[in-house]
């Protein structure tokens, strides 16, 4: 029996491919970015495919030997300034190497307060870390679910309630960290994941304190717009809660809130009615205020961002209840109607 | 700009056989709808296979010169085998349409009776034939466009995935250029079974985005449909823009 590289599963040696996921028993055309499938690390975990790479790193499959389960593996590796060599992750000019050593340690940095954040719901647990080849890896669980990503690669738009639903639990998750003085800071389809009765995080950002360092390894998720990283202090407090109302607009319009691959500075945003999606007209407003805002002048808590959902929710539950009574006046006047044609009928048939 | 919308109902039926999935790669994206043949639940199988497949073959290959044939061909010598290990050769196969869309061009290919239609600035410029009694019927000029969806043959197909073929059987477009103004239609037989192609175009022309488009047009099939035993039916809705 041999692993799969693409699913974690064992399968015959005989076979030329998986036949749980159809990832090829010999790996042609991987990409020389990411670690070779197959590769171990700290003599416990086996690295697989690599199924999602963002500015920050790549996130692979891979298998936890010890403990016998699947897992995900994230690698720090800024594709910008970064290339691969024989299995080893090199910076690719001299002049970048102090922003890759800054963007390093935010990483490990970022990975110890994760780490201690023990059962914590909503939060994809990270268990471990190492150092090899060159650079950085953390290992967590794997979630088993759909990306926001995959569910709209199979229906688009989702439906606003649903997309409403799973908007509120992110705030919800994102609060509770805000209590424990954290914050995601890379939002996005790809990052969220619907299990079958839950929301979880994965792929949190990495909090680099240097705007330049940022700027350039980091600024690649089109969810946040581009002036949210031009300041440290905001974009802490403010990545997530744009990000959220961009993800739920991305949801409900069925297309992003920025034509070009992310935001131009005050670039105006269509609104979900001119592209014929209803929506309250006060939750349109104070979504687009907030899409349309210059974040440095705008301040907007998580807690506000719930509301404009909230009281979604109850006015459409108003709206709703006012067709049913509709409904219902309409019945009993047919049905009077209905009585009155009877009697006559009865009164003809007698008279005749 | 590409935009996209897309959508699966189960209808009035016990379950839904209809597959779509679309995935977007550097630049280029598939958009792929099949729907399924066969009792039992074996026509879901068929059309989540053949699309699940053509995903991962999009995937894996860099460059989609040949990716449409591929689809087709690969899809089917799978699924056939899939009918051996399950014993069901009778059952599990499935109609498919398939969209490529690179930097500047479009192509498409077609199996069974789902289609696809293309339109330029609101106005439907061709579709897909199907390959199905009724079409014949057309072909020869015993019946009407018009007639095939109330055509009593009308689920009768003559080409699918899952038969054995002797030849190619499903048709390839030739690449076209893309336009500003060009939207792409693709959907199931559930689907256009119960809207015509003047109110695709009117919807079309009066819509403010794509996803507006196909919502307004799922109104118009649920109501044609509704308490007729409405079978599976979906869409995905492509604009260029």
């Amino acid at each position: 029996m041999i692993k799969c590289m693409g699913c974690m599963k064992d399968y015959s040696a005989q076979k030329q491919e998986c036949p749980y996921c159809g990832y090829p028993r010999e790996w042609k055309n991987v990409s020389t970015a990411c670690q070779r499938p197959g590769t171990m690390l700290g003599e416990r975990y086996i690295v697989g495919k690599a199924f999602h790479q963002d500015s920050i790193g790549i996130s692979y499959i891979g298998w936890d030997s010890l403990i016998e389960k699947k897992v995900v593996i994230k690698e720090y590796f800024p594709e910008k300034i970064a290339f691969r060599i024989d299995g080893q992750e090199i910076v690719s000019e001299p002049k970048w190497e102090k922003l890759y050593e800054a963007g390093k340690k935010a990483f490990v940095q970022e990975i110890e307060n994760w780490n201690h954040i023990d059962h914590m719901e909503g939060i994809a647990r990270v268990y471990d870390q190492a150092m090899q080849y060159g650079t950085v890896y953390y290992v967590r669980e794997y979630v088993n679910g759909m990306t926001i990503r995959q569910i709209l690669e199979r229906e688009n738009p989702i439906l606003f309630n649903r997309a409403r639903r799973w908007t509120r639990q992110v705030i919800h998750i994102l609060s509770q960290l805000e209590r424990l003085g954290l914050s995601h800071g890379n939002l996005s389809i790809d990052n969220v994941v619907i299990t079958d009765d839950a929301i979880v995080l994965t792929n949190f950002g990495v909090r680099v304190n240097d705007n330049r360092a940022r700027g350039i390894l980091f600024e690649e998720n089109p969810y946040i717009p581009r002036e949210v990283y031009e300041e440290t202090e905001i974009f802490w407090k403010k990545a997530d809660v744009y990000a959220v109302a961009a993800m739920f607009y991305r949801m409900v319009t069925g297309q992003m809130p920025y034509f070009q691959s992310r935001r131009i500075k005050k670039e105006k945003i269509t609104s979900p009615s001119e592209l014929g999606i209803r929506m309250q007209a006060e939750t349109e407003k104070q979504l687009m205020d907030l899409l349309n805002a210059d974040p440095k002048k705008k301040n907007v808590q998580l807690k506000k961002l719930d509301q404009i959902f909230l009281t979604t929710s109850q006015e459409m539950r108003s709206e709703s209840r006012k067709e049913k009574s509709k409904s219902y006046f309409l019945m009993i006047l047919i049905g009077i109607e209905g009585v009155i044609a009877l009697l006559l009928a009865i009164i003809l048939i007698v008279v005749w | 700009m590409v935009t996209y919308a897309m959508f699966s109902r189960q209808g009035e039926r016990n379950n839904n056989e209809d597959s779509i999935r679309m995935k977007e790669k550097r630049g280029a994206s598939v958009f792929l709808l099949a729907d399924g043949l066969g009792g039992h639940g074996a026509g879901e199988v068929a059309s989540q296979m053949t699309v699940n497949y053509g995903i991962k073959l999009f995937e894996r290959l860099d460059s989609y010169d040949t990716y449409l044939k591929e689809l087709f061909e690969d899809g089917q010598r799978r699924l056939l085998n899939l009918q051996r290990i399950h014993n069901a050769s009778e059952q599990m196969k499935t109609t498919l349409v398939a969209l490529l869309i690179q930097k500047e061009t479009a192509a498409w290919g077609h199996i069974g009776d789902s289609r696809l239609y293309l339109f330029e600035d609101g106005i439907l410029k061709q579709r897909t034939l199907d390959h199905s009694v009724p079409q014949m019927l057309v072909k020869s000029g015993e019946i009407s466009e018009a007639d095939i969806r109330t055509h009593p043959d009308r689920n009768r197909l003559l080409r699918v995935m899952g038969n054995e073929w002797e030849r190619e059987t499903y048709d390839l477009s030739r690449p076209i250029r893309l336009t500003e103004g060009m939207s792409f239609l693709m959907c199931s037989d559930g689907f256009w079974e119960y809207i015509t192609e003047e109110w695709m175009e009117h919807t079309l022309r009066n819509a403010k985005s794509v996803a507006h488009w196909l919502n307004v047009m799922e109104k118009i099939v649920q109501e044609n449909g509704h308490g007729k035993q409405m079978d599976n039916f979906s869409a995905i809705g492509v604009w260029i823009r």
